[in-house]
């Protein structure tokens, strides 16, 4: 009877492979096949899971556990560039090579933090997490950027609309990240990412 | 970040149709693997426009920001290649990440079982590609720490993001070598475990245990013969032996003879 289980389970195997490959539209031998579906299907992910952070629904927790880097690169070369190109002209290079440091290097020390509390999400989990969630503030940046060209706006003006953005990214990532940490830590996990996302907000206003 | 289907032990000719693939006679004759040039150029082409453009700013300034964005994309697609497609097409290697049901992720360092689909020389030029390229990172980062070259912050961060990139492609394939010289060594042990474990009791069946009429299909079922060669079979492709799996079927299939 063992030969038979065995024979069954690596039929399972067998089996749960051919679907995947299926699924996955199986071995090409060109390189033009998977470059452009494979990008086809990444780019679709990325709106898909920024759909989930604008508007979080049943399983967005799910969807962003699937983690990619694709989307906070994207994310953090947008708001990069509308930085630096609203920064004086001594000063672009080093915003733009600021933002790219603030977003990952914030994004590592507030992940170490989580797994020091005792976190489950893995390391780049949490990066993808906070990546993404920096989007409000992006779209904050990018309304200001667009209303800088036309008048320049007054800081007062400038404050509250990035304030919301940055209540709705931190109320984004708490969705996620808060299950991930014990409940009575969960407060020490959260803040780190409060301050971060408040020197993000803070480049932003003063752009 | 991407998944990829696990490297099919059966069917090798999925991985490149154009190239001659053989499976049941590796021992006569050396197959030739398969070519992939244009993986090849690719493998080189991002690290050449990174480095290039890197260098080339030295001279001719673009913009720093412009020069930025090119080399971060350029070495954010050159890690996307690597990891998905020159790893698997030119060494046979692969490494990816899977999340488990309960949230936890898994990581996966594979080599290919059939060695003929992997291409000496191609193997060799992805080698060179792979662990050149973060060494001239970090000698610019070496230079940009002590200015010799050019120092700002900005390029700093340029040379540690393109060095960590490239970097981390080392590693993961590093390891997934390793997995390569473990199996290496696991199928050598694993060719005696069946011999020495499964030869003396398939000896033990004689001809006179088998049905003296012609041997059709319904007969051979009931044979316990049979069916140790069906569960032999199948762990043999399990572990994909196809040397020992031809062994064996060219030991039974011969009409009426048990070779061994």
């Amino acid at each position: 009877m063992g030969v038979d289980e065995e024979t069954q389970r690596e039929r399972e195997i067998q089996q749960e492979r051919m679907d995947i490959q299926s699924q996955e539209g199986g071995f090409v031998s060109t390189l033009d096949e998977p470059v452009w579906q494979t990008i086809w299907r990444d780019i679709k992910t990325v709106g898909y899971k920024l759909y989930h952070v604008i508007l979080p629904r049943g399983n967005a927790v799910a969807v962003l556990r699937d983690w990619d880097l694709w989307g906070p690169l994207l994310l953090c070369l947008c708001m990069a560039i509308m930085l630096s190109t609203s920064a004086q002209d001594n000063q672009r290079a080093i915003t733009f090579a600021l933002v790219f440091v603030v977003v990952w290097c914030g994004a590592g020390f507030v992940t170490i933090n989580a797994q020091l509390l005792g976190g489950s999400l893995s390391l780049f989990q949490s990066v993808c997490v906070l990546g993404y969630c920096v989007f409000p503030l992006t779209i904050s940046s990018f309304i200001i950027w667009i209303i800088n060209r036309i008048h320049s706006l007054h800081i007062l003006i400038k404050v509250p609309i990035v304030g919301v953005c940055w209540a709705w990214s931190t109320w984004a990532s708490y969705g996620f990240l808060a299950n991930s940490v014990p409940p009575t830590r969960r407060l020490l996990a959260v803040y780190p990412v409060l301050l971060f996302y408040l020197v993000i907000a803070w480049l932003v206003v003063v752009q | 970040m991407m998944k990829y289907s696990p490297f099919h032990d059966d069917e090798p000719s999925n991985n490149d149709p154009t190239g001659v693939q053989t499976t049941s006679d590796q021992a006569a004759g050396q197959p030739s693997a398969p070519r992939h040039p244009i993986a090849l150029f690719f493998h080189f082409f991002f690290k050449g426009i990174a480095i290039g453009i890197y260098i080339l700013d030295y001279f001719i300034s673009f913009g720093f920001v412009i020069t930025f964005i090119v080399i971060t994309l350029s070495s954010a697609f050159d890690f996307w290649t690597v990891k998905n497609v020159s790893g698997r097409l030119l060494a046979g290697l692969r490494w990816w990440n899977e999340i488990q049901p309960d949230g936890s992720d898994k990581w996966h360092y594979e080599s290919t079982n059939n060695k003929a689909s992997v291409n000496q020389s191609e193997s060799f030029l992805f080698w060179v590609g792979l662990i050149g390229c973060p060494l001239v990172w970090a000698v610019f980062t070496v230079f940009s720490i002590f200015s010799l070259l050019k120092f700002s912050f900005g390029w700093l961060v340029v040379d540690i993001i393109c060095l960590a990139l490239s970097g981390y492609n080392v590693y993961s394939y590093i390891k997934c070598a390793k997995d390569a010289r473990k199996k290496v060594k696991g199928m050598a042990q694993s060719y005696l475990c069946v011999y020495t474990s499964v030869l003396p009791q398939l000896s033990l069946i004689s001809i006179a245990d088998l049905p003296h009429h012609h041997i059709n299909d319904t007969t051979l079922q009931s044979s316990t013969a049979f069916a140790y060669y069906r569960y032999i079979d199948s762990r043999l492709r399990f572990q994909g032996s196809d040397l020992v799996r031809f062994i064996y079927s060219t030991a039974y299939n011969s009409n009426n003879h048990l070779l061994i």
